[in-house]
């Protein structure tokens, strides 16, 4: 076992720190209707931000689940816009991930290289009403017509789509076939019969549009289905394995920097004459975070590393899932509490972190749903 | 490895009693045969699927590839028990 860096995962996370320091992709966002645009996505595609784990045959880093974790742990870290980085990395490992492994290889032509480098912004359409946690049964439907499906339904809170020039999306071609009905399909928003509506109002990751996204008798050819008809669900939980694994290294590196904070903050803010970080109830909150940061960092790079290698293990993925983001969780509001009134301000930072951490809980399957498939797996 | 060693009716004897125990309570009114829809009446559903996989795995010895997982495949129990099978 090691737990150093390499040389090469050492500088790559330096280059992306030293330029987001340069570039400054995003910023803080100034309320919910302020999001990133294509050229803050460019800038971070600029950094190999878009195709980490792409292949590079298509213009991608061609990096393993752990390297592309650690290269979106730097740019949470330095990136003051969480909803941008969220955003990239919902579009690298929602939509590019499943594109790169079962697209046809047309499909992956005309497709990967503009996702890898950035000129294409995907969005993840699988959420609708009536399916959150449970998508096994969807809505929307895909009816053969000739060479092509014919896709008719409600997607709602895709994130990027306001944004988008294609979309990975979701629908039913057999319903008697359950969950093995579902087909997946790689969606150009240029097609006929595809309307993406508004950006919804959220509570945080404000710098990410998402939005619901409408098909009306969109007729989609073949060769941009992904996979076999009804391997939909396959396809889902591939990319959502990737997603649940890579993405919340976002989280870790907001962390970091929020722990960073808090301490100069706790070493310089006097109250009674001392520093408040001298108050054990303040420095020993300080040492809580840290505990809970570094144990989920030590999952996370777990999950990943087993997912470099092969071994299917649902469990620790959904172990890191949950240990990321109730961390973000407990961690940010801690936040507020060492800053006190100033933690509460808008403007300061360390609100928006805990506005931008609480959806982590609920993206890429909530925790319940996490800590169902820990329980299914050992048997009960 | 496959179960080749059981024989079909075997195989689906054992899938009905997991079934009935693991995801319909018992099936008191036994409700469940051969030739019950399992997708379609959501019997099976995305989760119970990789209960149902690990049973396979460990009693009847037998992997079964992402591949072969499809709704046709799964359809009913005998459906299953022919893919364990052969
Ligand atoms: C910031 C953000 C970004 C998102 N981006 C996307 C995107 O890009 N594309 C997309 O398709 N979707 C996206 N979503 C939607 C997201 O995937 C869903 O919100 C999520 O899957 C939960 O579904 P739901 O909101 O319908 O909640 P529900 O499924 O209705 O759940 C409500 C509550 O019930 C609990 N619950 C449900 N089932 C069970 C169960 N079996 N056992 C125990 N508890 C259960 C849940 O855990 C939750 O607490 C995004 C959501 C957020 C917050």
């Amino acid at each position: 076992m090691d737990f150093d860096l390499t040389a090469a995962q050492r500088m790559r996370r330096e280059a992306i720190a030293e330029g987001v320091r340069t570039l400054s992709p995003g910023r803080l966002r100034a309320g919910p209707d302020d999001h990133f645009d294509r050229a803050d996505w460019a800038k971070a595609a600029e950094l190999g931000l878009t195709g980490l784990c792409l292949p590079v045959s298509h213009g991608g880093g061609g990096l393993g689940a752990l390297d592309t974790a650690l290269c979106l742990e730097a740019f949470g870290e330095h990136c003051p816009d969480t909803g941008l980085a969220f955003g990239v990395a919902a579009h690298l490992l929602a939509c590019g991930v499943p594109v790169a492994a079962f697209a046809t290889p047309e499909t992956r032509d005309q497709l990967l290289l503009g996702m890898a480098d950035g000129t294409l912004i995907a969005a993840n359409a699988m959420t609708e009403a009536a399916a959150g946690s449970d998508v096994g049964r969807l809505d929307t439907t895909a009816t053969v017509d000739g060479e092509a499906y014919v896709l008719d339904g409600v997607k709602t809170f895709a994130s990027n789509a306001p944004l988008a020039d294609v979309l990975v999306s979701y629908a039913t071609t057999d319903r008697r076939a359950g969950f093995l009905g579902i087909s997946a399909f790689a969606v150009p928003c240029e097609l006929p019969g595809v309307a993406v509506g508004d950006p919804l109002p959220k509570m945080g990751l404000w710098g990410c549009p998402a939005g619901e996204v409408r098909f009306d008798a969109c007729a989609v050819p073949e060769r941009y289905r992904l996979g076999e008809e009804g391997q939909g669900s396959a396809v889902f939980q591939h990319s959502m394995r990737w997603e649940r694994s890579c993405l919340p290294a976002l989280y870790l590196g907001l962390l970091a920097r929020q722990l960073q904070q808090c301490t100069e903050h706790a070493g310089v803010r006097r109250q009674f004459g001392r520093e408040i970080g001298k108050y054990q109830a303040v420095s020993h909150r300080v040492a809580r975070m840290r505990l809970r940061l570094e144990g989920a960092r030590l999952l996370l790079y777990r999950a990943c590393w087993l997912l470099d290698h092969e071994r299917h293990d649902e469990t620790s993925i959904a172990l890191s899932k949950t240990a990321v983001s109730e961390a973000a969780v407990a961690n940010s509001l801690d936040a507020v509490q060492i800053f006190g009134g100033a933690g509460y301000l808008c403007g300061g930072g360390i609100e928006a972190q805990l506005r931008d951490s609480i959806p982590a809980t609920l993206f890429s399957g909530t925790t319940e749903i996490q800590s169902e498939l820990i329980a299914r797996e050992a048997g009960l | 490895m496959t179960a080749a060693h059981l024989s079909e009716q075997v195989v689906k004897d054992k899938l009905i009693e997991f079934i009935r125990e693991t995801f319909l309570s018992g099936d008191p009114d036994r409700e469940l045969d051969e030739g019950t829809p399992l997708l379609e009446w959501g019997v099976i559903d995305s989760m119970r699927i990789v209960v149902l996989l690990a049973f396979i795995r460990r009693e009847l010895s037998t992997d079964i590839p992402m591949t072969q997982i499809s709704g046709a495949n799964f359809r009913n129990v005998r459906k299953i028990a022919a893919l364990v099978v052969h």
